[in-house]
């Protein structure tokens, strides 16, 4: 059984990583054809922004891209190690930049309750919302209704996809660690604590090839979708801020509040 | 002045036939030196071209086999052995018969062996005659290599030389670096004779992992088993269905059936992937498209 089932694991990981390489592919050629490109990188029509981003966000998302990346490399190097004398030092390095994305997630989450949770929450009209945000990136709509400042699949990917995955991949890494603790409940289902062990590894890689396809995703609507906004999350560039740019919800309490004023 | 004049007039004359005789003698005997030297090493060297006089500095054995160009005349196998090998192994201290107990000073036709035989196995299986390994010899000779060896099997089962080296031995217990060292020698201890297995050991977290030098990855003998390694049908091996999750046990936390189903993967990784459904279905796709497409495309190219 885990034998075939490794086997299957490899393709799907390969058909992900696919999506996510063709996502780019597609996209690239979708805004060319349309001429988004053009209104884009010539014409500057960048989607406007109504609020300074902070500058925790983005420390935290800075480490959190170096942490994740470092830990894709060092875990994929252990599934399929590509060169001879790197398991101790990959496994050291995978067991830091896992400590670093275990903090940097709690810090998130901490600061999204204290500041900017709202911007994450899906309301009815998000879902509502979500037939045309689809057509519009598959490039059948031409706009789709501005609501906030993420879009309902941002919403999804940042607010529920990343999170819930990012706690599955550290319960399971942990488990990989403390079997006996960690998987004494699923050893019963799975037919001992080692096979349990051995699914949790496979759930462990399946949802980091996931993870690595979200991102490949995240990084092209990046930088097609908004460029500038990309420079300035890196520190690369000074954001502008548009007072006319209005949606129907203000972003924070702050912008509320200022608005109210 | 006149003494010192005198002196020195006595000195000139007396001594330089005598200097002149002692200046000839010399020279002829350097010159008969370099001529033996020079011929005498061609005329060696004639006769036996593989093989040049002892080096000083080595004794015993080591005169000659310790020159890297000794080989025996009609099957050109070395003889060699390294002076830095035995002096870093555990038996730097032992004499060479110890282990090579045949050895008979007065046949030199047959490889100084008393009687015409295999030099290399009597010295891999003389361990028995100094360590202490009355149990493990046991153990062995019920193995499937011990069986072999012992029984006097043309194939030859691996004997206690041919796992653990000759003559750069080392000690397991008082070098752990060597140790460590030997963990990743699957493919010279192992693979020499069973190169196959060696080439399938492929999954990932075993096979590959252990080729890239992983400390943590099992050797094939930390599966199959070492002195007590057994043919896989046989229900005494290590790695036979009934004893299986025992062995998975040695580093798998609660091992057991369910985790023992992953045991193909090990050495049958390749064949795991011919039999996937969609694997199968690209590699006829894949050859569709070379015996139709690509032959037709080269062919046309070619024109």
């Amino acid at each position: 059984m885990l034998a075939q089932v490794n086997i299957w694991v490899d393709i799907i990981a390969v058909i992900m990583v696919a999506i996510g390489l063709g996502f780019w592919v597609f996209q690239i050629v979708g805004n060319t054809v349309t001429g988004r490109f053009r209104k884009k990188f010539v014409e500057k029509q960048w989607p406007h922004h109504d609020e300074i981003v902070p500058i925790a966000p983005k420390i935290m998302h800075g480490v959190h891209v170096a942490s994740m990346i470092t830990l894709a490399v060092s875990g994929l190097y252990t599934r399929f190690p590509i060169f001879v004398g790197g398991r101790e030092i990959m496994k050291n390095v995978h067991f830091v930049a896992m400590y670093l994305v275990c903090i940097i997630l709690l810090m998130r989450i901490y600061y999204a309750f204290m500041m900017d949770g709202r911007n994450f929450i899906m309301t009815l009209k998000d879902i509502l919302n979500m037939p045309r945000v689809l057509m519009y990136y598959m490039f059948i709509g031409k706009s789709y209704p501005h609501l906030s400042k993420y879009n309902v699949m941002q919403k999804m990917t940042y607010g529920l996809i990343f999170p819930i995955f990012m706690v599955v991949q550290a319960y399971t890494g942990f488990s990989l660690m403390w079997p006996k603790i960690l998987l004494g409940w699923a050893g019963q289902f799975a037919g001992g604590v080692a096979a349990a062990a051995a699914w949790a590894r496979i759930v462990h890689f399946m949802v980091c090839m996931f993870l690595i396809m979200m991102t490949l995703i995240h990084m092209c609507l990046s930088f097609i979708e908004d460029y500038p906004a990309l420079l300035m999350f890196f520190g690369l560039a000074r954001q502008e801020v548009h007072e006319e740019h209005g949606h129907e919800e203000p972003a924070t309490p702050q912008v509320a509040a200022a608005k109210a004023h | 002045m006149r003494s010192m004049g005198t002196k020195s007039l006595q000195h000139h004359k007396s001594p330089q036939p005598k200097r002149i005789r002692s200046m000839v003698r010399t020279s002829l005997i350097v010159a008969i030196a370099i001529s033996i030297l020079a011929f005498g090493t061609y005329a060696y060297a004639e006769d036996l071209p593989s093989f040049t006089v002892g080096i000083p500095g080595r004794s015993g054995c080591l005169v000659c086999h310790g020159d890297p160009k000794i080989q025996q005349n009609k099957t050109k196998v070395s003889l060699y052995v390294s002076q830095e090998d035995i002096l870093q192994s555990a038996h730097k201290d032992v004499a060479c018969t110890k282990c090579h107990v045949d050895f008979s000073q007065a046949s030199t036709s047959q490889a100084h062996t008393a009687v015409a035989g295999d030099f290399k196995k009597t010295a891999s299986l003389a361990c028995k005659n100094c360590h202490q390994h009355s149990g493990m010899l046991k153990v062995y000779s019920k193995s499937i290599h011990g069986r072999l060896s012992l029984s006097g099997d043309p194939k030859g089962g691996a004997s206690c030389g041919d796992c653990h080296g000759s003559h750069n031995i080392k000690s397991f217990k008082k070098d752990k670096a060597y140790k460590a060292e030997f963990h990743l020698k699957g493919k010279e201890v192992c693979g020499k004779c069973h190169m196959k297995y060696y080439e399938s050991y492929d999954d990932y977290y075993h096979g590959r992992a252990y080729k890239a030098n992983a400390v943590d990855a099992p050797a094939c003998w930390d599966c199959h088993g070492a002195h007590d390694v057994a043919s896989a049908g046989n229900a005494v091996s290590m790695v036979s269905k009934e004893r299986l999750p025992k062995t998975c046990a040695k580093c798998h936390v609660d091992a057991s059936k369910g985790l023992v189903s992953f045991a193909p993967m090990i050495h049958g990784r390749a064949q795991a992937q011919d039999k996937n459904a969609l694997i199968k279905m690209k590699n006829k796709v894949m050859a569709w498209f070379n015996s139709n497409v690509v032959k037709n495309v080269t062919a046309w190219a070619g024109r």
